[in-house]
């Protein structure tokens, strides 16, 4: 039995007086892939930023309930937010990079955290962009513009900056969506590859997606988590009538 | 439907017509201007020598001793001095605004920041009189009339232009840059120095050089603190005279008309070279640099 | 630029009912206001001329004269009219000399007076007031009362001036302000908050037949001027308005 990474006990969340999430209570063992599935606007992406606690960036948002990782209560009000981000990286919807050189999008965490010697942040950077499968298109070219890169390429960018800080757990939202499938195919290829190193937790939109890459699947509707289980369960025989209901299209 | 349809037609050939007789006047009084201003120039420096007036020092323009160089120098320092001032605290004032402060207190800074870059140089000129040359005399560094409390002046009438375009600049970074460079664990700080400020330096370049251009053509301000001194450099703190406040000091001595009349067109010519040069080559550089 | 001014002009006139002589009056801004004080009723008496009055010194109303872009010209300095222009005499308008309170001096003499214009006395100590840094604050060249001072003490126009102010009323906050300054002003204005210095001993409120410092204002108009012009010159330089704009009328120029 795998031990628990992120233990997250009735949590809500409100943007003002708007909830987004419900005591939602949930477990994500260590090296495990989750799939968060959902409508729209049921609070994936606002189950994912509590994690990190970007939920905060938002000034009328409000949290309530405990989330430990590790054991360590993220939530307190003393918790250093730079330590926990160290810890939990995150990969968004939109490919993003830095107007920098390619170099320096992957140094950029490492940097932040005060690595300065150039040969060990080149290894670093090599390491990372090689754990995000993207070394061999970018190598002899770490010096040109990110913004130089496909969209793929960047979302491959995006996750090897998130690599090169050693996160332990990696938040994605929907790093697909904005992909063709060729390099959708290849993101998933990774996260497959990350798993049992690296304690996943990923939304996405693409049934498929998440049937094939993730170990357990949540089920999320209108900021309350419905049901929670293992893939194969979940998209076989779910126990929810609502998990059901979204599954084969009814909802949404 | 035809008639509508042609009535339509003909006002739009109205209005195109309207537009092109208005940009032909315009481009026809901009081009005669600056063939005005180009000719006098050339005129002046065929008979005076280009690096004779260039370089020289000796400005009597009555005996005809038209040499400027002391003016380029002074336009520069006093240039250079209020782009140094401006600078660090108009990006501070850009990164409170734009990042840091609440809905209320930017709301009140941008209404304040607006209202300032409309007042009028004079005013500036009056603020300088009343406060920074007694401040500076008080400090016993000289008459007060000098080269630093023109840079002085200059740097608080451009503040609020340069704040305002920074924060633009700084607006311009997307929130998603913000919030992935936060989840790599930067801390504010980090953030607005190694995220903010590198990703919209191609705008803060742009809104340094618009306050500079500003700041290079101003005459007024400059001209009520600046001293007017045309026979030596008296040294940061002492007087000067700059291209801009000579012309206007001299305007009168040197009329439409006038035999030596063209060395005014000729400064002016100088500091529209001066400026474009500047910004060419500073544009040059952020496009080489920046956003790629 | 001369002639699209000139098309707008002329249209404004075209526009303007009934067909109006235009007459411009351009010279020295200190006798702007006194023109304005003259050309006001005569403009009144004359309703078919129209009158523009424009500052910008007295090479500027010379040269725009010359040029034929003014009819008549206001000049606190003297130029050579020649065969194609009349010269008239307003009369005459002291400069006075003034001098920050902290200077500790209230009489110069003529000599010293130089000297200080000169750059060559640093300190008023020197002169016997305190101990304070001389600062001059002076009118630009083309300025009348900067002619004035630079021929009567022998100075050259372009001296070592120090501070450069470009109105009379800027001259004087300068040196009410600040302390070592010395400066000098058109008019007989008793200002505030400075020192009107003596000179050898003489002051000018005291005995102004004495008193050596004197701009001699003029106007020039062409010798074939039209008969508004000729009439608007004539009350110009003979209005007896002229003395309450400090001008002491009833001498002639030197
Ligand atoms: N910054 C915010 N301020 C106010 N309300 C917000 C904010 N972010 C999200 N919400 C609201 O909270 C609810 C949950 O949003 P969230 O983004 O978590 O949903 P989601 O499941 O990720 O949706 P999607 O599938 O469209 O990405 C939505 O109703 C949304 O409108
Ligand atoms: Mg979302």
């Amino acid at each position: 039995m795998a031990r628990v990474k992120i233990q997250m006990q009735s949590v809500s969340v409100w943007y003002g007086a708007q909830p987004a999430l419900r005591q939602v209570s949930l477990d994500v063992a260590e090296g495990a892939v989750l799939a968060l599935i959902g409508p729209s606007g049921c609070g994936k992406s606002t189950l994912l930023r509590v994690i990190n606690r970007l939920v905060e960036r938002t000034p009328e948002a409000k949290i309530q309930g405990r989330i430990w990782i590790d054991g360590e209560d993220i939530l307190r009000p003393e918790m250093d937010l730079v330590r926990l981000r160290k810890r939990v990286g995150m990969i968004f919807q939109r490919p993003i990079s830095f107007p920098f050189s390619i170099f320096d999008n992957v140094a950029y965490g490492p940097r932040l955290h005060g690595l300065k010697d150039a040969f060990e942040l080149r290894r670093v950077v090599e390491l990372s962009l090689k754990q995000a499968a993207l070394w061999d298109e970018v190598r002899g070219k770490l010096r040109r513009p990110a913004s130089g890169l496909s969209g793929g390429q960047q979302q491959r960018l995006a996750l090897a900056r998130a690599l090169a800080v050693n996160p332990q757990v990696i938040l994605m939202d929907e790093p697909t969506s904005a992909l063709d499938p060729g390099s959708a195919a290849r993101i998933e290829e990774l996260v497959v590859k990350l798993k049992g190193q690296y304690t996943v937790v990923m939304v996405t939109h693409n049934l498929q997606q998440a049937a094939r890459v993730s170990d357990f699947t949540g089920y999320l509707q209108a900021g309350r988590l419905i049901e929670l289980g293992e893939t194969s369960v979940i998209f076989t025989a779910p126990r929810d009538r609502r998990t059901e209901a979204y599954l084969t299209g009814q909802i949404d | 439907m035809n008639i509508q349809e042609a009535s339509r037609r003909r006002s739009e050939r109205v209005w195109m017509g309207v537009v092109a007789v208005a940009s032909g006047l315009v481009f026809t009084v901009l081009g005669f201007l600056v063939a005005v201003l180009v000719m006098g120039a050339i005129g002046f420096a065929a008979q005076h020598g280009l690096v004779h007036t260039l370089l020289g020092a000796r400005w009597q323009p009555l005996a005809g001793r038209l040499q400027i160089g002391l003016f380029i120098v002074d336009s520069a320092l006093v240039t250079a001095l209020a782009m140094l001032l401006a600078l660090p605290f108009g990006i501070a004032v850009a990164i409170f605004g734009s990042l840091v402060a609440g809905a209320w207190e930017r709301t009140v800074l941008r209404w304040i920041l607006t209202l300032a870059s409309a007042v009028p140089s004079v005013a500036y000129g009056w603020w300088g009189l009343a406060v920074v040359v007694p401040g500076i005399r008080g400090l016993g560094l000289g008459a007060g009339y000098g080269l630093v409390s023109a840079g002085l002046v200059l740097a608080l009438m451009i503040l609020p232009t340069f704040s305002v375009l920074a924060w633009e600049a700084i607006l311009a970074v997307p929130e998603d840059w913000h919030q992935t460079s936060l989840a790599l664990g930067a801390n504010d700080d980090q953030n607005i120095i190694r995220l903010v400020l590198p990703a919209s330096m191609a705008g803060l370049q742009t809104a340094f050089l618009t306050a500079l251009a500003r700041a290079v053509g101003e005459t007024m301000a400059v001209q009520m603190v600046l001293g007017g001194a045309v026979s030596h450099f008296y040294g940061l703190f002492g007087p000067g005279a700059t291209l801009t406040t000579q012309i206007l000091t001299d305007m009168a001595v040197l009329p439409v008309g006038s035999p030596n009349h063209g060395v005014l067109d000729f400064m002016a010519l100088v500091l529209f070279l001066g400026v474009t040069l500047m910004t060419g080559t500073m544009g040059r550089q952020v496009r080489g640099r920046g956003r790629p | 630029m001369m002639w699209l001014l000139r098309t707008l002009v002329a249209a404004g006139l075209l526009l303007a009912p009934g067909s109006r002589q235009a007459i411009t009056v351009m010279g020295a801004t200190s006798l702007t206001a006194y023109a304005r004080a003259v050309i006001e009723p005569w403009a009144r008496a004359h309703a078919n001329v129209q009158v523009a009055l424009s500052g910008g010194g007295s090479y500027a109303g010379w040269y725009a004269m010359k040029a034929g872009q003014a009819d008549i010209a206001l000049c606190d300095l003297r130029f050579d009219p020649g065969t194609a222009f009349y010269e008239r005499g307003l009369g005459k308008m002291p400069v006075l000399f003034i001098a920050n309170p902290s200077d500790g001096i209230r009489n110069v003499s003529r000599s010293s007076l130089r000297r200080v214009f000169h750059g060559q006395i640093k300190n008023w100590r020197e002169l016997g007031g305190r101990n304070q840094l001389v600062r001059m604050v002076v009118r630009p060249v083309g300025s009348g009362a900067r002619a004035v001072v630079a021929q009567s003490l022998g100075v050259s126009a372009d001296g070592p001036a120090q501070v450069v102010q470009l109105s009379n009323g800027a001259v004087v906050r300068a040196v009410q302000e600040t302390p070592g300054a010395i400066g000098y002003v058109e008019g007989d204005h008793a200002w505030p908050g400075v020192i009107a210095l003596k000179v050898n001993g003489q002051s000018y409120q005291a005995k102004p037949g004495k008193w050596p410092f004197y701009a001699w204002p003029r106007i020039y108009w062409p010798v074939r001027a039209s008969s508004a012009v000729t009439s608007l010159a004539h009350a110009l330089s003979q209005s007896p308005r002229r003395s309450s704009f400090g001008l002491i009328t009833g001498v002639n120029p030197p």
